[in-house]
C-alpha cells in the first residue's frame, strides 16, 4: 500500500481540475502545473500548489519530463496524474516517473509502450482473439510495394501514425493516385507531431460507429469492464458527442464486446484505467482500433451510468487498492450525453479561436460542467482549443439530450467563437434522437444547417438588440462624469431618439435601434430597423442585466460589453453585436480587399509577391497557429497589391496580412 | 427630516381641470416648438439633405455624448414675429466628452442660417451663460452673416458676439468653432475668434468677401475654394486648424479637441450622492397651478416634487407666511428657495426675505426663486407702515447677493413683485416659465381700469365730456392687448426668459442648472447696499 499525499497533475485545463476534484475529495493535496500562458488559469486557482514551467510550447512546458518530475521533488508530491494527452501515454516518462520513486497514476510504462504502438498492439491483441482490421506499415515502403501493400488492404484505406491519437495525421486514400503523396504528408506530419514518422494503413469502414469499452485493471488480477461509450459523432477525426450506452449496442453485444475488451486488457496484464476502442460496422461487426492507456475526456459519461468515479478509482488502484466490484451494476444505468465545447468556428471549417472569454457561466443545477475556463479567462493559442464539456444524464436517451440540448442554449458564453450552436443543433437533430450516429454523421448534416437549427436566439435578434441598447444606456449613465442623475438622454425639446447601429455576425446590415427614454427611466418609445415595437417595457435593469418584457413577454437578459462588441444571453442563446461606432478614426478603414489574419499565430509561408494576378481561390499565403497550418486564399480574381508581412512574422487577430485589388475581365 | 405631506388630491375636480388646463397649453406650445424643429420648411430641408448635410440639431445630438442630456434655451424665440419660431438659431448646454458646453449652431435651413435681431438676442444670452457660468463654448457654424433686410437692427450690436469670443478666450473659457459650410463676411469672425478651428474639406467657406464682390472690388477672378476653403485655410492661411473628411468627422473632432481641455470643476459638488427623489409624482405637477390664474396655491405642493426626498427645512414658518422659505438639496446640490404663497408681499414677507437671501449668502447656498406674485400690497395702511421701505430691503439683498440664483415663474410675476423675486432684470443665472406664467406691470383688468380711470379724471379736470361707451371699448381692448402681453409664449419670444419648461422637467433642468453652476466655487456676499430701515 503506498498511500498517496501529494498529488502532481501532469497536465492543465479542465482535466487538471477534473483530477483535484476527486483528490480533494480524498483528502490529497495537490500541486498543479503551469506555463507561462496558463499564469492565472483555473487550474492553477484550484491547485493547493502551482509549479512554474517557464515557456508556452507544450514540450517546453507540460512536457518536459524532467522538470515536472523535479516539480516532485521540490513539492514533495509523491505522485503524478498525468491526465490525457501531453505525457499520459509516454512510456519514457511512466518510466522515469518510477525510476524517480514516484507513484505514477497510470499504467505500467511496459502496458503503454506495448499499447502505444498501434501496430504492436494490433498484433498481441489479434493473438488474444481480438478482431482487428487488415494493416500494414507503410513507412520503410518503396512507390511500388507501397502500391501493392495497398491494394492488398484495399480502397479506401486509412493512414495513421503510429505514435498518434486524437486523430491527428490520419488522411482517407481513395485510389493509388493519391497514395504517395498522402504517405509522405503523413509521415512529415507524424514526425514533426510525435517525433516519430511510423505511418501504417488499414481497411476503412465507411461510416462505421465508433464505440469504445472503458476497462480497469487492478493490481490484484482484475480487469472489468464499465461498458462501452459511443463516440462516433467527430469532426477533424475528434470526438465531439460521446454517450453512454450506445444506442447501437444490445445486451448481447455488450456482454460479447466487453468481454474482448477486457482480453485486449489481459494481454498486457493492464492495471489502472484504459479504453479499448472499436469499430462497429452496419452489421455489428466490430474490430479492435487502439487501446488508449489513460483516462479518456468523455470518461463523464461512464462515471454517470456507473456511478463510478473514475479518478478516484485511479488513484486507489494506483495506491495498490482492489476494484470495488461489488459496487459495478451488471448494466449501465439511465443514460447520459457529453459534448466538448470548442472554442472554434464550425462553419469555417472548425477553425480554432482563441482570445479572451469574455463571459462563461452555466447554472449547472442540472447539467456537469468540467472546465478549466472562468468568465475573464484568456483561450489561449498554444493548446488544445477544448473550453469544456458539458455532460447530462437522464433516465432516458431522449431526456438526456433534451437536458443538455437547453443547458447549452442557456450558457453564457461570449468572446471566442464556439461550437455551441452546432451541438445544440445535433442534440435536437432527428436522426441524432433516433440513435442513427456514425461516423459520417456529421457528412450527412452540414455543420451549417445543425448551427442554424440550433440557434434559437437570431429569431429574437430585435429582442437582443433592444436588451443591448437599453443595458449600454444604463452603463452610459453610470460612467458618466456630469449629470448622471439625470433622465437618460433627457431633451427638453425632443428632436431625435437615441440611437446605436448593432452588426451580427454574418451581416452586412446594420440593425439599428432608436430609443427614447422616458422622465421616470422607463422607455417612451423603441424602434428596430424603422419599426416600432409596441409594449415593450422595462421592468428593472442596470448595465449588465435587464428584465424585459416584450408584447408582454418576460425575459432576463445578461449583458457584457466589452470593446467594440456587446454580448447579450438570455434564454435563447447568445448574440454578440458588433457596435458600429458613431464616429470613424481615421486610420481603423481596412482597405477594402484586405485579408486578415483569422487569428492570432505566425506567417509560414507567402506565395505571392507584391503586382502579381492571382486567381480566386488561389493560395496567398499560409499561416501556422493553434498547431494547425491555415491558408489563406483569394477570394476572387485579383491583383497582391500589398503584402504587409514577411515569413516568420507574428501576426494578431485581425492584422492585415496582404491586400488584393480586384480585377474584372482579362486584364494581366 | 421635514418631509412635506402630499396634499394634492389627484381625483379631485379642481386638479382634473388644472391638468387639463395644463396639458392643453402644453400641446400649443409643443405644436410652436414643431415649426423651430422644422427649420426653414420641408423644402429647405430636403435640399440641404440632398447635399449630404446634416440638420443643425442632428449635428448636436452626434455631438453630444450618448444618452447625455440636452437643455435647449429659448425654442420659441421670435415667436409670434416675421421672423422664424426659434430664430435661425439653436442654443443650448449639452455634454461633450464630460464637458458641459454651451453650444450653438446656426439653422441654415432658416435664410441660409442669417443672423436677425432676435438670433443675436439669443446667441448674447447664450454667451451671457458662457461668461456667467465659465463655459466652454462650441460653435455649429453654417451662416450667410447678417439678415441683410434687418441688419439696421443687428449690425451695430452684432459686433458684441465677436468681442465676446475673445473675451471668453481670455478668461480661458475655451471657444471651438466646427464651420459645416458658409461662415462669410462678418460671418467669419465667428471662427476668426474662436481658439480652435475645424474645417470640413469642399464643405467649409470662410472669407470676408466672395467671389463676385472681390471682382467688384479689384477686379480678381477668383474661385471659393481659393478665397476660402477648407484646403487653403489648413494648408495656406492657418485659419484653420483641423482639416476633417466629412461632417461626422469634424464633430469627431470636436469632440476630440474638448476632451484635450483638461476642463476641471472647481465647484463643491454635490453634497449628498445618490440623492433620493421626491416622494411625490412629478406628473402631479401638471394639475398643482390653478387653471384660474387668480386661485393661488400653495408652492410646498410644487416643492415637494422637485427637491430630494421632498425634505424641505422651513425657515420661519409661522412669518410672512404669503412667502414660502427654506432650505433643502435638489440632486444633492444645497439650495434656498422663496416661493410665493397667496400672492401678495407685505412688510413681512419683504423682510423675511431679506432675512433668508442673507443667510443663503452667509452660507454660500444657492438661491431659487419661484415667482408667483402679483406684487407688494398697495394701501394707505402699508403704505405708512413703510412697504416701500421693506420692498426696497428686498430688492436690494436680491441685486447685491453673490449666490448664484435660479428663478422659475410658475404662475405669475407682477410689479414690483417682479424684482424682489429675481426677475430678468435681476440677472438669475437661469429663467424659465412654466406655461401658465404670466408677467407684466400689473393685472391686464388692472392696467387698463387705471388707464381708463386717469382718461376719465382727465376730461373732468378740462371740463370735456367723457364717451363712457368708447371709454369701455377702449378698456377692454387695452385689457386684451395687455393680457395677452403677459402670457407666457409672448414673454418667451423676447428673450424675457430661457424657454418655458413642461412643470414636469422642472427637478431636471434646475439639477442641470445647479451642475453648470458648480463649475466654480460660490462666494455669497457679505455685504449689501445700505438697508432702508
Amino acid at each position: 500500500m503506498k498511500e498517496i499525499r501529494k498529488l502532481l497533475i501532469a497536465n492543465r485545463g479542465e482535466i487538471a481540475c477534473r483530477i483535484m476534484r476527486s483528490a480533494n475529495e480524498m483528502g490529497i493535496s495537490t500541486v498543479a502545473l503551469f506555463s507561462d500562458p496558463d499564469t492565472n488559469a483555473l487550474h492553477v486557482r484550484c491547485a493547493n500548489e502551482a509549479f512554474y514551467l517557464p515557456g508556452s510550447s507544450p514540450a517546453e512546458t507540460y512536457l518536459n519530463m524532467d522538470r515536472i518530475i523535479e516539480a516532485c521533488q521540490i513539492t514533495g508530491a509523491d505522485a503524478i496524474h498525468p491526465g490525457y494527452g501531453f505525457l499520459s501515454e509516454n512510456a519514457q516518462f511512466a518510466k522515469k516517473v518510477e525510476e524517480a520513486n514516484i507513484t505514477f497514476v497510470g499504467p505500467s510504462a511496459d502496458s503503454i509502450e506495448t499499447m502505444g504502438s498501434k501496430l504492436s498492439a494490433k498484433e498481441l491483441v489479434e493473438s488474444h482473439g481480438v478482431p482487428t482490421l487488415k494493416s500494414a506499415n507503410l513507412t520503410d515502403l518503396s512507390k511500388d510495394n507501397l502500391c501493392q501493400v495497398a491494394d492488398d488492404i484495399g480502397y479506401p484505406l486509412l493512414i495513421k501514425a503510429s505514435s498518434g491519437g486524437g486523430g491527428r495525421g490520419m488522411r482517407i486514400v481513395e485510389n493509388s493516385s493519391q497514395l504517395q503523396d498522402q504517405v509522405d504528408a503523413a509521415k512529415r506530419e507524424a514526425l514533426s507531431a510525435f517525433g516519430d514518422a511510423t505511418v501504417f494503413a488499414e481497411r476503412y469502414l465507411e461510416n462505421p460507429r465508433h464505440i469504445e469499452v472503458q476497462v480497469f485493471g487492478d493490481s490484484h488480477g482484475n480487469i472489468v469492464s464499465l461498458f462501452e461509450r459511443e463516440c462516433s459523432i467527430q469532426r477533424r477525426h475528434q470526438k465531439i458527442v460521446e454517450e453512454a450506452p450506445s444506442s447501437a449496442i444490445t445486451p448481447e453485444l455488450r456482454h460479447q464486446i466487453g468481454e474482448v475488451a477486457v482480453n485486449a486488457a489481459k494481454s498486457v496484464n493492464y492495471l489502472g484505467a484504459g479504453t479499448v476502442e472499436f469499430l462497429l460496422s452496419g452489421s455489428n461487426e466490430f474490430f479492435f482500433l487502439e487501446m488508449n492507456t489513460r483516462l479518456q475526456v468523455e470518461h463523464p459519461v461512464t462515471e454517470f451510468v456507473t456511478g463510478l468515479d473514475l479518478v478516484r478509482l485511479q488513484i486507489e488502484i494506483a495506491q495498490g487498492g482492489k476494484l470495488p466490484l461489488d459496487q459495478i451494476p451488471s448494466e449501465p444505468q439511465g443514460h447520459a450525453i457529453e459534448v466538448r465545447l470548442y472554442a472554434e468556428d464550425s462553419l469555417n471549417e472548425w477553425m480554432p479561436s482563441a482570445g479572451d472569454l469574455d463571459l462563461f457561466e452555466l447554472n449547472t443545477n442540472n447539467v456537469r460542467l468540467d472546465t478549466g475556463y472562468q468568465s475573464g479567462d484568456t483561450v489561449p493559442v498554444s493548446y488544445d482549443s477544448m473550453l469544456a464539456k458539458v455532460i447530462s444524464y437522464a433516465n432516458t436517451r431522449a431526456e438526456s439530450a433534451k437536458k443538455l440540448a437547453r443547458a447549452l442554449r442557456e450558457f453564457s458564453i461570449a468572446g471566442v467563437t464556439t461550437n455551441r450552436d452546432l451541438l445544440v443543433g445535433i442534440l435536437n437533430e432527428q436522426e441524432f434522437l433516433e440513435g442513427k450516429t456514425d461516423t459520417g454523421y456529421l457528412q450527412r448534416h452540414l455543420p451549417q444547417d445543425l448551427s442554424q437549427s440550433g440557434n434559437d436566439a437570431h429569431r429574437y435578434v430585435e429582442n437582443y438588440a433592444v436588451a443591448a441598447a437599453i443595458c449600454l444606456q444604463y452603463e452610459q449613465r453610470s460612467r458618466a462624469k456630469v449629470l448622471r442623475e439625470l433622465p437618460s438622454g433627457w431633451r427638453n425639446l425632443v428632436s431625435a431618439p437615441q440611437h446605436y447601429e448593432f452588426l451580427t455576425p454574418g451581416s452586412q446590415d446594420p440593425l439599428e435601434i432608436t430609443y427614447l427614454m422616458s422622465r421616470d427611466g422607463g422607455i417612451e418609445k423603441v424602434t428596430a430597423r424603422g419599426n416600432a415595437i409596441e409594449d415593450v417595457n422595462v421592468i428593472s435593469g442596470n448595465e449588465s442585466f435587464l428584465d424585459l418584457a416584450v408584447g408582454g413577454v418576460r425575459s432576463r437578459f445578461t449583458v457584457l460589453h466589452k470593446a467594440s462588441k456587446v454580448h447579450v444571453q438570455s434564454v435563447h442563446g447568445t448574440i454578440t453585436f458588433e457596435i458600429k461606432e458613431r464616429f470613424v478614426e481615421p486610420g481603423s478603414v481596412v482597405a477594402p480587399g484586405s485579408m486578415i489574419a483569422p487569428m492570432p499565430g505566425t506567417v509560414s509561408k507567402i506565395m505571392v509577391e507584391l503586382n502579381q494576378i492571382v486567381e480566386a481561390g488561389e493560395i496567398l499565403l499560409t499561416m501556422e497557429a493553434m498547431k494547425m497550418e491555415h491558408t489563406i486564399t483569394a477570394p476572387a480574381r485579383g491583383k497582391v497589391v500589398e503584402v504587409d508581412i514577411a515569413e516568420g512574422s507574428q501576426v494578431s487577430s485581425g492584422q492585415v496580412l496582404v491586400v488584393l485589388m480586384e480585377i474584372d475581365g482579362e486584364e494581366t | 427630516m421635514p418631509i412635506l405631506p402630499n396634499r394634492v388630491d389627484t381625483n379631485s375636480k379642481e386638479f382634473e381641470t388644472n391638468m387639463s388646463s395644463m396639458l392643453e397649453k402644453l400641446r400649443i406650445i409643443r405644436e410652436q416648438e414643431l415649426l423651430s424643429l422644422a427649420g426653414g420648411g420641408d423644402k429647405y430641408v430636403e435640399r440641404h439633405r440632398k447635399r449630404g448635410k446634416l440638420l443643425p440639431r442632428e449635428r448636436i445630438e452626434a455631438l453630444i455624448d450618448r444618452d447625455s442630456p440636452f437643455l435647449e434655451f429659448s425654442t420659441l424665440a421670435a415667436w409670434g414675429t416675421s421672423y422664424n419660431v426659434g430664430a435661425s438659431v439653436i442654443t443650448g448646454i449639452g455634454v461633450v466628452e464630460g464637458v458641459e458646453c454651451l453650444i450653438t449652431a446656426n439653422d441654415p435651413t432658416v435664410k441660409g442660417g442669417t443672423t436677425n435681431p432676435f438670433t443675436l438676442k439669443k446667441v448674447i444670452r447664450a454667451s451671457d451663460i458662457t461668461s456667467t457660468n465659465n463655459m466652454v463654448s462650441i460653435h455649429l457654424v453654417e451662416s450667410g452673416g447678417a439678415d441683410l433686410p434687418t441688419q439696421s437692427e443687428m449690425f451695430i450690436p452684432g459686433g458684441r458676439m465677436f468681442k465676446d469670443l475673445t473675451q471668453h478666450s481670455k478668461a480661458a473659457r475655451p471657444t471651438v468653432s466646427l464651420v459645416f459650410g458658409n461662415s462669410t463676411a462678418g460671418g467669419a469672425y465667428v471662427p476668426g475668434m474662436s481658439d480652435y478651428i475645424v474645417m470640413i474639406k469642399e464643405r467649409s467657406k470662410v472669407f470676408l468677401g466672395g467671389p463676385p464682390l472681390v471682382k467688384m472690388a479689384t477686379g480678381e477672378e477668383s474661385t471659393d475654394e481659393e478665397l476660402g476653403g477648407a484646403e487653403m485655410h489648413t494648408r495656406v492661411s492657418g485659419l484653420g486648424d483641423y482639416l476633417a473628411l466629412d461632417e461626422m468627422d469634424a464633430i469627431r473632432l470636436g469632440r476630440q479637441i474638448i476632451s484635450r481641455l483638461n476642463w476641471r470643476k472647481f465647484g463643491s459638488g454635490p453634497r449628498t450622492l445618490n440623492p433620493e427623489s421626491p416622494l411625490y409624482d412629478p406628473e402631479e405637477l401638471l394639475g398643482i397651478p390653478s387653471a384660474d390664474p387668480k386661485a393661488p396655491f400653495d408652492p410646498r405642493d410644487v416643492i415637494a416634487r422637485i427637491v430630494d426626498g421632498s425634505v424641505f427645512d422651513e425657515f420661519k414658518p409661522e412669518y410672512g407666511t404669503s412667502l414660502v422659505t427654506g432650505f433643502a438639496e435638489l440632486h444633492g446640490y444645497p439650495i434656498g428657495i422663496l416661493a410665493n404663497h397667496r400672492g401678495v408681499l407685505f412688510s413681512q414677507e419683504a423682510q423675511k426675505a431679506t432675512q433668508f437671501i442673507q443667510l443663503a449668502n452667509q452660507v454660500d447656498t444657492p438661491l431659487l426663486f419661484l415667482q408667483n406674485t402679483t406684487g407688494y400690497i398697495v394701501g394707505k395702511d402699508y403704505e405708512q407702515r413703510g412697504i416701500i421701505k421693506d420692498g426696497a430691503k428686498m430688492i436690494n439683498a436680491v441685486s447685491n447677493s453673490s449666490v448664484p440664483h435660479l428663478t422659475i415663474n410658475i404662475g405669475a410675476s407682477y410689479g414690483a413683485g417682479n424684482y424682489g423675486m429675481c426677475g430678468r432684470a435681476y440677472n438669475p443665472r437661469f429663467l424659465f416659465s412654466w406655461p401658465n406664467a404670466r408677467s407684466a406691470v400689473m393685472g391686464a383688468a388692472q392696467l387698463a381700469g387705471v388707464l381708463a380711470m386717469v382718461a376719465r379724471q382727465s376730461a373732468m379736470d378740462r371740463g370735456l365730456p367723457f364717451d363712457e361707451e368708447a371709454a369701455e371699448a377702449m378698456r377692454a381692448a387695452v385689457e386684451a392687448q395687455i393680457e395677452s402681453e403677459s402670457e407666457a409664449l409672448f414673454l418667451t419670444a423676447r428673450l424675457y426668459d430661457d424657454g418655458i419648461i413642461d412643470p414636469r422637467d422642472t427637478r431636471t433642468v434646475l439639477g442641470m442648472c445647479l451642475s453648470v453652476i458648480d463649475k466654480e466655487p460660490i462666494h455669497g456676499t457679505r455685504g449689501y447696499g445700505v438697508f432702508r430701515m
